[in-house]
C-alpha cells in the first residue's frame, strides 16, 4: 500500500517538475518565448534558440539539479544524525565554499565585474574545495564519524570559526564583500550545460550510494546500538553517509552558492505527505528539493520584471514559510 | 545446582569498563541451550551493561563463546542472525511504519538491495500476531502509545529467529495481558531450543524464568535455579532483605518488606 503511495507522489512531484522546467524555459527576464510559432531559421530566431536552449533550460535544469542534490543530502542528514532540524551545511560545508570563494577572489584580485566563464569556474572550484577541506576538518575535530553528537558540534565549531573568518575578510575587504554577495545569496544565474551534466552524474552516484544505505537510515531510528545489534557495519556506513551529503552538498553550493531551506524542508514536505522508509523518502526529497528550487529560480525570475532577485531569497522564504505553517498544524495536533 | 546442558552463550572472565569505571568485573558465565535466564540485581550493579557485552555492542575483555564460536571472530551479520538484543533505548521519535520496523529485525537475513523473501514475511507476520499487533502494522511508531510500542519492538526482536536473544526490560510499559502474551512467547521459544536472558527489575517475573542469575556491583553473586532456595536466598540478600520472597497458589512472589513509619520522624 505504501509503495503504490510512494510511486505516486513520486510521478506527481516529477510531472510538477517538469511543468516549471517547461515554463521556466518558456518565460524569462526577455518575455516569453513560444517554441511552436517561433521561426528559428533567420537571425532573430536564432538568437531566440540560444535564450531557450543555451540560457533557459540550462537553468531551469541546473537548478532542479541543484535543489534536487540539496533535498537528497537534507534528507541524509536528517536520518544520520537522527534530528529533523539537521541540513545539509551541518559539517561546516557551506561556511568551508564561503571561505575558499573569498580567498580564490582575494588571490585572484577579482571583482564583481569580472563575470566570465573562467571567473565561474575558478568559484565553483574553490567553494567545492573549501566545502569539503571544512567536512575533513569537522571529521578531524570530532576524532571519526563514530559519535554523532561530537560530529555535531565539531560541525558547528567549524561552521562558527569559518563564518567569522569570512565576516573578518568582508571587513578588511569591502569589495569582497560586492563580489561574495552572490554566492552567498545563492544564484542558478550561471548555470550552464556542464554545471548540469557534472551535478546530473553527482546526483545520480549520490542516490545509488543513499539507496544502498537506507536500511542503515531505518535501523538508526531505533538507536545506535540497535543498529548495531542488527548486523549493520556502523562505521563504514557512517562514512559512505558522510560522503554521500559532503558529496551532494559540495557539489550544488559549488554552482549555486549557499542556498537555504531547500534541504531542511524537502524531506518534511515528503513526511507530510507519506510515511515511507528511507529509501523512498530520499528519493522523493531529491524530487522535492528540485521542485522547491525551480520554483524559487522561476519566482526570483518572474516576481519583478526587468529585475531579477536573488534566489536564495525565495528559497528562504517558500521553505520558511512552510516549516511555520507545518509548525502550526503539528502544534494544533498535539493540543 | 545448575544443570550440566549444552552451552548456548559462554563468558569467561568477561570485564567492561565504561570510562575509568569498571562496571563489570571478571565474570565467568554458562548460559545453557533452550533456558530462559534472567538477570536480577539492584539499580546500577551492571544488568543492562552486561547484556550489551554479551550482544558483542561494548568493548569487553574476556573470552565470549556463541555455540562454540568466539563471538568476536563472528562476521557481523552472522551474529546478527545468531543473536538478537532488546535494550532499553526508546525510539520515539521513529516515524517508521510498524511494519517496517519489525522487518528491521530480518535485515540480517537480507541481502542489499533485495526485497524481502516470503520467509522474511511469515516471520514478521509470526511475530505481530503474537504480540497481537497486526491491526497496527500501518501505524507509525510515533503515533503508538509506549506499551504498544514496546510490542512493536519485542515483535522486532522476535522475528529475527536468532536462537540466543537477549531482552533488557522485555515487559516495560506492558500491562498484565501483554506481559502474560511476553512471557508465553519466551517459554515457547524456550521449548523450541532458543535460549533467552531477560533483564528484569520485577523480581515477581524475573522469578518466572528457568534461571536466575544475580548481579551486584558488577560480580556474579549467584547463577542457580529458581526452584534452589539458595537463590531466592541470594536475591534477598542482594536487595538487603528489603523483599520478601514468598509461594503464593504454586508460583514465587517478591513483595517488598514496607519499613513502618517513624514517630521521631520530622514531618
Amino acid at each position: 500500500m505504501s509503495g503504490h503511495k510512494v510511486w505516486s507522489w513520486a510521478l506527481l512531484f516529477a510531472l510538477l517538475s517538469v511543468l516549471i522546467l517547461v515554463l521556466g524555459v518558456l518565460a524569462g527576464g526577455s518575455g516569453w518565448i513560444w517554441p511552436w510559432s517561433t521561426d528559428f531559421t533567420n537571425a532573430d530566431g536564432q538568437v531566440l534558440a540560444q535564450i531557450l536552449w543555451d540560457i533557459r533550460l540550462p537553468r531551469g535544469l541546473g537548478a532542479w539539479l541543484a535543489g534536487g542534490l540539496l533535498g537528497l543530502a537534507g534528507a541524509v542528514a536528517q536520518g544520520l544524525f537522527r534530528n529533523p532540524l539537521a541540513d545539509p551545511y551541518l559539517l561546516g560545508s557551506a561556511s568551508g565554499a564561503s571561505v575558499g570563494v573569498g580567498i580564490y577572489l582575494v588571490m585572484l584580485g577579482a571583482s564583481v565585474a569580472d563575470a566570465g566563464w573562467a571567473h565561474h569556474v575558478g568559484m565553483t572550484g574553490s567553494a567545492f574545495i573549501g566545502a569539503w577541506l571544512a567536512v575533513l576538518l569537522t571529521l578531524a575535530l570530532a576524532g571519526g564519524v563514530e559519535q554523532t553528537l561530537r560530529l555535531l558540534l565539531a560541525g558547528v565549531v567549524v561552521g562558527v570559526v569559518l563564518g567569522a573568518l569570512v565576516s573578518l575578510g568582508a571587513l578588511m575587504r569591502p569589495d569582497l564583500l560586492m563580489a561574495m554577495q552572490g554566492f552567498l545569496l545563492g544564484s542558478t544565474a550561471l548555470l550552464g550545460l556542464q554545471a548540469c551534466v557534472v551535478m546530473a552524474l553527482v546526483l545520480v552516484f549520490c542516490l545509488v550510494l543513499a539507496w544502498a544505505m537506507a536500511p542503515v537510515l531505518d535501523a538508526l531510528t531505533l538507536g545506535e546500538l540497535t543498529a548495531q545489534s542488527l548486523g549493520l557495519h556502523m562505521f563504514r556506513s557512517r562514512l559512505i553517509l558522510i560522503a554521500v551529503l559532503s558529496v551532494a552538498t559540495g557539489a550544488a553550493v559549488a554552482h549555486t552558492g549557499l542556498i537555504g531551506f531547500v534541504g531542511l524542508a524537502a524531506a518534511h514536505v515528503v513526511r507530510a505527505c507519506v510515511a515511507t522508509r528511507h529509501g523512498a523518502l530520499m528519493l522523493l526529497s531529491a524530487l522535492v528539493g528540485g521542485l522547491l528550487l525551480a520554483s524559487a529560480d522561476l519566482l526570483a525570475r518572474w516576481a519583478l520584471p526587468s529585475q531579477e532577485l536573488p534566489v536564495g531569497l525565495f528559497t528562504t522564504i517558500l521553505g520558511g514559510a512552510y516549516l511555520l505553517w507545518r509548525m502550526q498544524t503539528l502544534a494544533g495536533r498535539t493540543r | 545446582m545448575m544443570p550440566a546442558a549444552e552451552s548456548a552463550l559462554q563468558a569467561k572472565g568477561l570485564c567492561v569498563a565504561l570510562g575509568a569505571r569498571q562496571v563489570i568485573s571478571g565474570l565467568d558465565l554458562h548460559l545453557p541451550r533452550g533456558h530462559w535466564t534472567c538477570v536480577v540485581g539492584p539499580n546500577g550493579a551492571g544488568k543492562s551493561t552486561l547484556l550489551k557485552a554479551l550482544a558483542g555492542l561494548l568493548p569487553s575483555e574476556g573470552d565470549l563463546v556463541l555455540h562454540g564460536q568466539s563471538l568476536r571472530l563472528m562476521d557481523r551479520r552472522m551474529r546478527a542472525r545468531a543473536l538478537s538484543w532488546l535494550g532499553q533505548e526508546q525510539a520515539i521519535a521513529s516515524d517508521l511504519r510498524v511494519y517496517d520496523t519489525v522487518m528491521l529485525g530480518r535485515l540480517a537475513h537480507q541481502n542489499w538491495f533485495a526485497s524481502a523473501t516470503a520467509q522474511d514475511e511469515a516471520a514478521v507476520k509470526s511475530a505481530l500476531e503474537a504480540l497481537h499487533i497486526a491491526q497496527l502494522r500501518d501505524r507509525l511508531l510515533i503515533h503508538l502509545s509506549a506499551g504498544e510500542r514496546q510490542r512493536v519492538l519485542l515483535a522486532r526482536a522476535f522475528c529475527t529467529g536468532a536462537p540466543v536473544m537477549l531482552l533488557d526490560e522485555p515487559l516495560s510499559n506492558l500491562d498484565p495481558p501483554h506481559q502474560a502474551d511476553c512471557l508465553d512467547w519466551i517459554r515457547s521459544a524456550c521449548v523450541r531450543g532458543v535460549s533467552v536472558v531477560t533483564v528484569l527489575h520485577e523480581i515477581s517475573m524475573a522469578l518466572q524464568a528457568d534461571t536466575v542469575l544475580v548481579l551486584d556491583h558488577g560480580r556474579l553473586v549467584h547463577l542457580g535455579l529458581t526452584s534452589d532456595v539458595s537463590t531466592r536466598e541470594a536475591i534477598e540478600n542482594v536487595f538487603e532483605h528489603r523483599l520478601h520472597i514468598a509461594e503464593v497458589q504454586g508460583q514465587w512472589v517478591a513483595l517488598p518488606r514496607v519499613g513502618t513509619p517513624r514517630v521521631s520522624d520530622p514531618r
